[in-house]
């Protein structure tokens, strides 16, 4: 039991070398999970305790990033996510029909014609905005994907799910990101809504469930 | 993959682009996209949007330098390799004292490294789950988990008139590489004036001891205290095999104080 106090100091080194320089991309997606700051810290701290402490399990020559998000992925789900209330959750039948109704795949909903000028217009906290509404399995997803590189098989290992989820998962939510931010500049008037595509009707959950809500007689 | 089309080209472009083919298929699409005046442009639109919002998110991605410096500064003092050999001294020193007395009634070592517990303790501190066995009465307490744990219970007992037990439940503990709850527990409720107190009670001989708080001797037993990030403070002490872990908002010299005077 207590063998696992002896930590000889190639272990610390090696630690220090190949898992702390990754702890920008921990904390980039830490924040992403928590929306908090604060929580970021707090669970990218814990992940890196935790990971110095199984260190001895983690294989060697394998990909360790996949290895760190796995264990910080985990500690979120037992712990953060528990305590905080999830925002925007959107289930996968609403994820579908609003991706049937508007973000089919030959309609963008972004005219030709506007979709370099809106590219560049696009903000910084339009997209982490859009990011945070998007149900939490759905961020991870893209998140991995398109900021960290992750191939699917490591996606897949990181979420615990199938690769064939994580395809799904990630052609969703990249269709309901470009929706969103779509939307918010719209809001922001920096783009033209074009005709029978509006800020209303292309990513508005709200507005899409009052529709639900009224077509379902008032139940949800 | 052979000839590829269109309809297939729409199904597979994010896998395309996200470089998840094998050179064979990937020279399939390859060749498609070059002949393929309407994919090209999907290509571009797919591309545009993803250069667009990769190059926004890695922006926001770094740390600040404060917290990097905190996190730095915690993984230095936990991984300092010298520092469990000075630790398992501090503990080893009493040893023949104890063993010189006989009766050996309580033997407390420090828990440290014994995160996914105290994240159960606090965890479990703010749920609100109804308790099984509502009385004030040890004993019926003692009684009521009596074959319903793999372990004989005897609920903590205090001398502090303000303390009151208010019932236990049956519940589950983390532990161990997966951090699930799998091993089974008592969870105790007590009231301690305006405040709550919770104790897990359960088997964790088998988890790993490491560096991951503070050691504090008070009346004679080695504690450790958690400091949860949300306010709370766990003391983890074992007695025997069995490894108990008070979770409270009291001040740490209370909580300790009750601890160490539990019987």
């Amino acid at each position: 039991m207590l063998g696992g106090l002896f930590r000889k100091r190639d272990d610390h080194l090696e630690f220090e070398e190949i898992a702390m320089p990754h702890m920008d991309a921990l904390y980039g997606a830490a924040l992403r999970m928590t929306r908090d700051p604060s929580r970021a810290e707090d669970l990218v701290q814990e992940t890196l305790l935790r990971s110095y402490r199984f260190w001895h399990k983690f294989e060697k020559g394998t990909n360790i990033k996949a290895w760190l998000f796995r264990i910080q992925t985990n500690i979120f789900i037992n712990k953060y996510r528990k305590r905080q209330t999830e925002q925007a959750v959107i289930d996968d039948r609403e994820i579908d029909d609003l991706l049937g109704r508007y973000a089919a795949e030959e309609n963008t909903f972004i005219p030709p014609d506007t979709r370099d000028d809106f590219f560049k217009k696009v903000l910084s906290d339009d997209v982490m905005r859009a990011l945070d509404d998007l149900p939490f399995e759905f961020r991870m997803t893209v998140l991995l994907a398109d900021m960290h590189d992750f191939s699917y098989k490591e996606i897949a290992d990181v979420l615990d799910c199938p690769v064939g989820t994580v395809m799904s998962r990630l052609h969703r939510a990249r269709k309901l990101l470009q929706a969103r931010l779509f939307d918010y500049a719209v809001e922001r008037g920096v783009i033209d809504a074009p005709e029978g595509v509006t800020s209303e009707n292309v990513a508005d959950l709200d507005a899409f469930r009052r529709r639900r809500k009224v077509a379902n007689g008032g139940e949800e | 993959m052979g000839r590829v089309t269109c309809d297939d080209f729409r199904k597979f472009i994010d896998a395309y682009l996200d470089d998840e083919f094998d050179a064979r298929d990937r020279a399939d699409f390859d060749a498609h996209v070059a002949l393929c005046g309407c994919c090209r442009r999907r290509v571009e639109d797919h591309l545009s949007f993803r250069r667009c919002i990769r190059s926004h998110m890695q922006q926001k991605r770094d740390m600040p330098a404060d917290a990097r410096a905190r996190i730095q500064a915690r993984m230095r003092t936990v991984s300092r390799p010298d520092r469990a050999a000075r630790w398992l001294s501090r503990v080893a020193a009493p040893l023949p004292a104890v063993a010189a007395v006989g009766a050996v009634a309580l033997f407390y070592i420090p828990m440290t490294g014994f995160a996914p517990v105290v994240d159960d303790a606090v965890g479990q501190h703010c749920e609100r789950v109804p308790i099984e066995v509502p009385t004030p009465e040890a004993r019926e307490v003692d009684e009521w988990f009596r074959d319903k744990l793999p372990f004989e219970l005897a609920a903590p007992r205090f001398d502090d008139e303000q303390v009151m037990l208010l019932g236990g439940r049956l519940s589950k503990v983390g532990g161990g590489d997966s951090g699930m709850r799998s091993r089974r527990a008592a969870y105790l409720l007590y009231g301690v004036g305006p405040h709550k107190l919770t104790v897990l009670v359960f088997d964790g001989k088998d988890l790993e001891i490491e560096d991951d708080s503070a050691i504090r001797e008070v009346n004679g037993r080695r504690l450790s205290i958690h400091h949860d990030h949300h306010g709370y403070n766990v003391a983890v002490y074992r007695k025997g095999a069995l490894t108990y872990a008070y979770t409270s908002d009291l001040p740490e010299t209370d909580l300790l104080r009750l601890v160490a005077n539990a019987h």
